[in-house]
């Protein structure tokens, strides 16, 4: 079916949500409140279109679309309309921008830059409120910024179902806040950092440390579980430093993990900016090693398609025996997002036929004296007495290697990998290049 | 869409000529020259660096300086980064920290301006939305050694005093 939104005719199909329909054909719609994973709320106001036929204005996020619905969300009055709304939640506001760690990707900003421009009608001194206050879980709040969308509060009822939020007092001095004694606390916590349109929650983990106007994006996959949510790095290199991730976010997937993402696979980004310290090995030193006839290898389960590809093909020709574990946690696993696999590609482990048997392992380990790790933990508490051990690795290392050779991480390299839902994704590689060679071009050269 | 129209100035018909602006700047050129030449004694010069200029005016771009707040002396920077995105020389380095002292949440840990590298054109006052930063120290000549001389710290910048009389920030 069809509908004409400012003139031009769209194709939807019944049942949509009028609001989904504009966001989806990337018309401008502003909105607070209402977020795609979240569903309408209907308190901030902010969507209101003009729809032919009725009297008052509507709200984009709780309109279901019919056949040849005429919407119009540029008129004159529509932006009257928001320009009212929008001096209502800014009214007390404290704008204090320079500080507020939202400037750059706030939407209170942004819409202000589009409907707002106004004089202050505001004749009493502002209402104050809350600032700084620790929830917990690595967010901070300031009552103070909040437009009181209610997102936070309905992820912790709807989503997490822990029911931490919620809106104290009324009117003016109405706050968003945590019952008395408690605090915000659960595993996925610092989803509301990223649901909050404006200022209100941040994280106490990237709190001041950049400016989001200096932060470079890569579309990539965290690789903490086998969930293989769908995030974006955020990381810049600065004149007085290298390149550094500064933060995942989430991107949206909604056969994955819609906008969500765990607070353990948010905060996995630190190990990215863990820099290799050590000697440097040489590829000749390698090959003369690989000469010798007892030889075994073990591939890490979160490398990707392409990279267990080329090890396995390098075992191959080199006659090696080649095996990968899984990483599992018992422990780690929930009925969300979270698995108890904690690799990013053993799936693709198995499409690929890698043996991944334990015991098999341990004993081929026995008789060889070559051990050749593809940044695989399992070895890393091991006693491996009489044998010579070759470390490709990510990140830095505190054993004593035969040979140790440092391989880009993901953020540096680009690739596929398998979720434990067997879904395909790819994930790229940022902006900058790194120090260190990715595994591929490695194994091209030892050929 | 937050643009402001701004409308062109020199409507009339002299204006737009262009010619009689030109012919009036010329006049004077003409004029200074003409006297400088009959009268060489009365040039105004002076022996620098042993005369000092004493027409610094307050709008004189000189060496950067912090200011202070004026309720209690204390930084008045909150370390919001605009300067330093202004800067088309990228030479001021800002490292943002908590503020604990209850005066606001934050401040620079480090703020360091690299005098080699800056061109002095004032972008990072006019971005300043705090009045933190200014370049009306009067200060037109900076000496050093060694190239470390020219960075200037936050304590230094900070100790810097203002020649006009708005010794503290004027943001509210």
């Amino acid at each position: 079916m069809k509908i004409i939104v400012n003139d031009i005719p769209i194709e939807c199909t019944e049942g949509d949500l009028l609001m989904d329909v504009l966001l989806d054909n990337n018309i401008k719609i502003p909105h607070f409140c209402y977020h795609q994973d979240l569903g309408a709320d209907g308190n901030c106001r902010m969507c209101m279109v003009e729809i032919k036929g009725q009297k008052r204005p509507q709200i984009a996020c709780d309109t279901f679309v019919t056949e040849n619905l005429e919407v119009s969300t540029i008129s004159e009055q529509i932006n009257e309309v928001k320009r009212s709304i929008l001096e209502l939640e800014l009214l007390n506001h404290p704008v204090d921008c320079p500080i507020c760690d939202q400037a750059g990707e706030c939407k209170l900003q942004d819409y202000y830059m589009d409907f707002g421009l106004y004089d202050s009608h505001l004749s009493t001194p502002k209402t104050k409120k809350g600032k700084a206050i620790d929830l917990g879980c690595n967010v901070i709040l300031d009552q103070e910024r909040c437009v009181l969308c209610t997102r936070c509060i309905r992820f912790t009822s709807d989503i997490t179902k822990t029911g931490e939020l919620g809106i104290i007092g009324r009117g003016d001095n109405a706050r968003v806040a945590v019952a008395l004694g408690h605090e915000l606390d659960n595993d996925y916590a610092m989803n509301v950092v990223e649901l909050c349109p404006v200022g209100a929650l941040t994280s106490k983990d990237f709190r001041f440390k950049q400016r989001v106007w200096f932060l470079d994006s890569t579309k990539s996959v965290c690789h903490g579980c086998s969930r293989g949510c769908n995030i974006q790095i955020d990381y810049n290199e600065t004149k007085y430093s290298a390149e550094k991730v500064h933060r995942f976010r989430s991107r949206r997937n909604k056969q994955i993990n819609q906008s969500f993402l765990c607070d353990y696979g948010r905060l996995s980004y630190t190990e990215l900016n863990e820099e290799f310290i050590g000697g440097i090995s040489h590829v000749e030193d390698l090959k003369e090693l690989l000469k010798v006839d007892k030889k075994i290898a073990l591939v890490s389960p979160s490398m990707s398609l392409q990279q267990l590809s080329a090890v396995k093909e390098f075992c191959r020709n080199n006659n090696i025996e080649l095996f990968s574990l899984p990483y599992i946690d018992e422990s780690f696993g929930d009925d969300w997002l979270k698995t108890n696999d904690m690799s990013a590609n053993f799936a693709g482990v198995k499409e690929l036929g890698i043996n991944s048997s334990e015991e098999e392992f341990n004993a081929s380990l026995e008789n060889l004296h070559v051990v050749i790790n593809f940044d695989h933990k399992y070895l890393k508490n091991k006693e491996l007495k009489n044998k010579k051990v070759v470390h490709f690795t990510t990140s830095n290392i505190e054993t004593n290697y035969e040979l140790v050779f440092a391989i880009a991480n993901f953020a540096h390299d680009s690739g596929t990998i398998i979720n434990c839902d067997m879904i395909k994704q790819d994930f790229y590689t940022t902006k900058y290049k790194s120090v260190h060679p990715r595994l591929v071009e490695l194994l091209e050269e030892l050929k | 869409m937050g643009i402001k129209v701004v409308e062109r100035h020199g409507n009339t018909f002299k204006e737009k000529l262009y010619l009689p602006a030109i012919f009036a700047g010329m006049k004077s050129t003409l004029k200074h020259f003409t006297k400088n030449l009959s009268d060489a004694s009365n040039i105004p010069t002076i022996c620098y660096p042993e005369e000092k200029p004493t027409d610094i005016t307050p709008r004189y771009r000189g060496v950067h300086r912090l200011t202070h707040r004026e309720e209690d002396d204390s930084i008045a920077c909150v370390a919001c980064f605009m300067c330093a995105t202004a800067c088309p020389a990228n030479c001021i380095e800002i490292v943002a920290t908590f503020r604990d002292d209850g005066v606001d949440e934050k401040m620079p840990a480090i703020f360091n301006i690299d005098l080699l590298e800056c061109v002095f054109c004032g972008y990072c006052v006019e971005a300043c939305p705090c009045d933190a930063i200014r370049m009306d120290s009067g200060i037109y000549s900076v000496i050093g050694k060694v190239r470390e001389d020219f960075i200037y710290n936050k304590a230094k910048l900070l100790s810097i005093k203002g020649i006009s009389k708005e010794e503290y920030s004027l943001a509210k």
